[in-house]
């Protein structure tokens, strides 16, 4: 694992006197709304913390479901899912959507108040009769109950995930619905055996975005990164807990 | 994350301890990790968890748990030449944890009062000797061919020389042969038609754990040093700490400058 970590980055850190836009992703904006403190380390003085293996398995009922959807969006047909719950949405066609799906990439948009080409990688693009677009995110677990809504206080970050999208994509100038949709998928373990295979039950769970945060948290990040000192660690912070900790020893 | 007050270590305690196979795994990795954690209760910060290898490995527990009744090989097993059935005991339930007791198997280390456990997948009796192989299930999803030669899957072997270590000290004729049952989901189908579809091999691995004896020894006495030993050099933990309280520090530096 260590090969792949590098505790003190050098490259593309923020800096006063940068003349290019710097690159913020939504993952970053979501860091810095866990811990501002974690964030500065991260984005300022190239400590990040230190990554977890990656989820194999997620990423592929991601990668299938891109594909299924994609199959739709070709034919112009509406994905059964869709039809279940009958929503009128359909894949939607956009000559850009490989870009705004790829991770480094994503949807973008240069903040010129602050400089900050903010990003952000969808899974899916579906679009309503009213020519909106509706954002779309594919989640994947498996737990025991069903699952049908996005209120546990862990997925606020899921909330702020879908705003951001919706977010990047009006300062885009398209026409995006309030409504978001996400496809969750629930891996059920009843079954008498594996046979080869890991079948999901699927619900769609609508989430209505509100993004007003997003422009002054913009604003709140440009100000911690032109900040020289150090900002405070949220107070549930798990990483500064654990150094904290460490350090009183 | 607060401080944990359970499962710490106490030097001056005659009590029994317990030291999981993924602890031992952790001591390997990082004995400064390790004695912050068992010590003083101060652990790593979590890390979101694996579901869905997880319920991979339950449905090839029921998968198993067929067969286990019935007496039967399974099909890739017939496949790759292992003679052997799912093994049934009534320790079954224990040792791979059905009941969440987080112990599993365990053998008392007398020399040093620790309960060395750990939580099985399986294991399969061998019908030609009647041996055990010690059985672990993993599960990804990856476009390269499944070996266990890279230098991560190390700790896959060093799981299994330790269950298999746990289980001879039990007294159980144990194989020095175990078997990796892996699971690896295609991304190349056309859709997801709501399921992840695997391809299954079974890897062997022939087993070395005459490390395991000296490693619990080191571990013995990494718990009752008085002193905090030196993190390993590959520690990422321990290097980002490091670095952030050298960012810290200059940072303060540089505040009570400006102050002044």
């Amino acid at each position: 694992m260590s090969d792949y970590y590098n505790p003190q980055r050098t490259k593309g850190l923020y800096s006063e006197n940068i003349k290019n836009p710097f690159k913020l992703s939504r993952s970053k904006i979501e860091l810095f709304l866990n811990c501002k403190r974690c964030f500065y380390y991260d984005r300022k003085l190239g400590i990040s913390r230190p990554p977890g293996f990656p989820f194999s398995l997620n990423s592929a009922v991601d990668h299938l479901l891109k594909l299924e959807f994609d199959i739709h969006r070709a034919n112009n047909t509406k994905h059964p899912l869709i039809e279940k719950y009958g929503i009128d949405a359909r894949p939607a066609s956009h000559q850009d959507l490989d870009k705004w799906r790829h991770n480094f990439t994503g949807i973008q948009f240069l903040h010129k108040a602050t400089n900050f080409l903010i990003y952000g990688a969808i899974d899916d693009l579906w679009q309503n009769s009213k020519e909106e677009y509706i954002v779309v995110d594919y989640k994947s677990t498996s737990k025991n109950e069903e699952i049908t809504d996005i209120n546990k206080d862990w997925q606020i970050g899921y909330k702020r995930q879908m705003e951001i999208y919706q977010w990047l994509l009006r300062q885009n100038n398209y026409k995006v619905s309030n409504t978001g949709y996400f496809v969750y998928c629930n891996g059920k373990t009843d079954k008498k055996a594996f046979d080869a295979k890991l079948e999901f039950d699927i619900t769609l769970i609508p989430y209505t975005g509100n993004s007003e945060w997003v422009e002054n948290t913009i604003n709140e990040i440009y100000n911690c990164l032109n900040q020289d000192q150090i900002p405070e660690a949220d107070a549930n912070c798990d990483y500064c807990n654990y150094i904290k900790t460490i350090n009183s020893k | 994350m607060a401080k944990r007050r359970k499962n710490i270590y106490d030097p001056n305690s005659t009590n029994t301890y317990n030291i999981s196979r993924s602890k031992i795994e952790f001591f390997l990795e990082c004995p400064q990790c390790f004695y912050l954690d068992r010590r003083f209760g101060i652990s790593r910060p979590d890390m979101p968890g694996w579901s869905l290898n997880s319920a991979v490995d339950q449905l090839l527990k029921n998968e198993f748990d067929i067969l286990r009744k019935q007496g039967r090989q399974h099909k890739l097993m017939e496949k790759y030449g292992i003679n052997a059935v799912p093994f049934d005991h009534p320790h079954l339930a224990i040792w791979r944890d059905d009941y969440n007791n987080k112990i599993g198997a365990s053998f008392l280390h007398k020399e040093t009062n620790l309960n060395i456990c750990g939580i099985i997948d399986d294991i399969w009796e061998n019908q030609d000797t009647k041996e055990l192989h010690i059985v672990d299930y993993k599960s990804t999803s990856t476009e390269y061919p499944i070996s266990l030669d890279h230098e991560y899957k190390k700790a896959y072997k060093r799981q299994m020389e330790i269950y298999q270590w746990i289980f001879k000290n039990l007294g159980y004729p144990v194989s020095n042969i175990g078997y990796f049952f892996f699971a690896n989901a295609s991304r190349n189908k056309p859709v997801f038609d709501s399921k992840l579809e695997f391809s299954t091999l079974i890897i062997p691995h022939q087993a070395d754990n005459s490390w395991v004896e000296n490693a619990i020894l080191e571990i013995k006495k990494c718990l009752d040093s008085p002193q905090i030993p030196e993190p390993s050099k590959t520690c990422e933990f321990c290097k980002y700490r490091k670095i952030i309280v050298a960012e810290k520090i200059k940072n303060k530096q540089k505040f009570q400058q400006t102050i002044i």
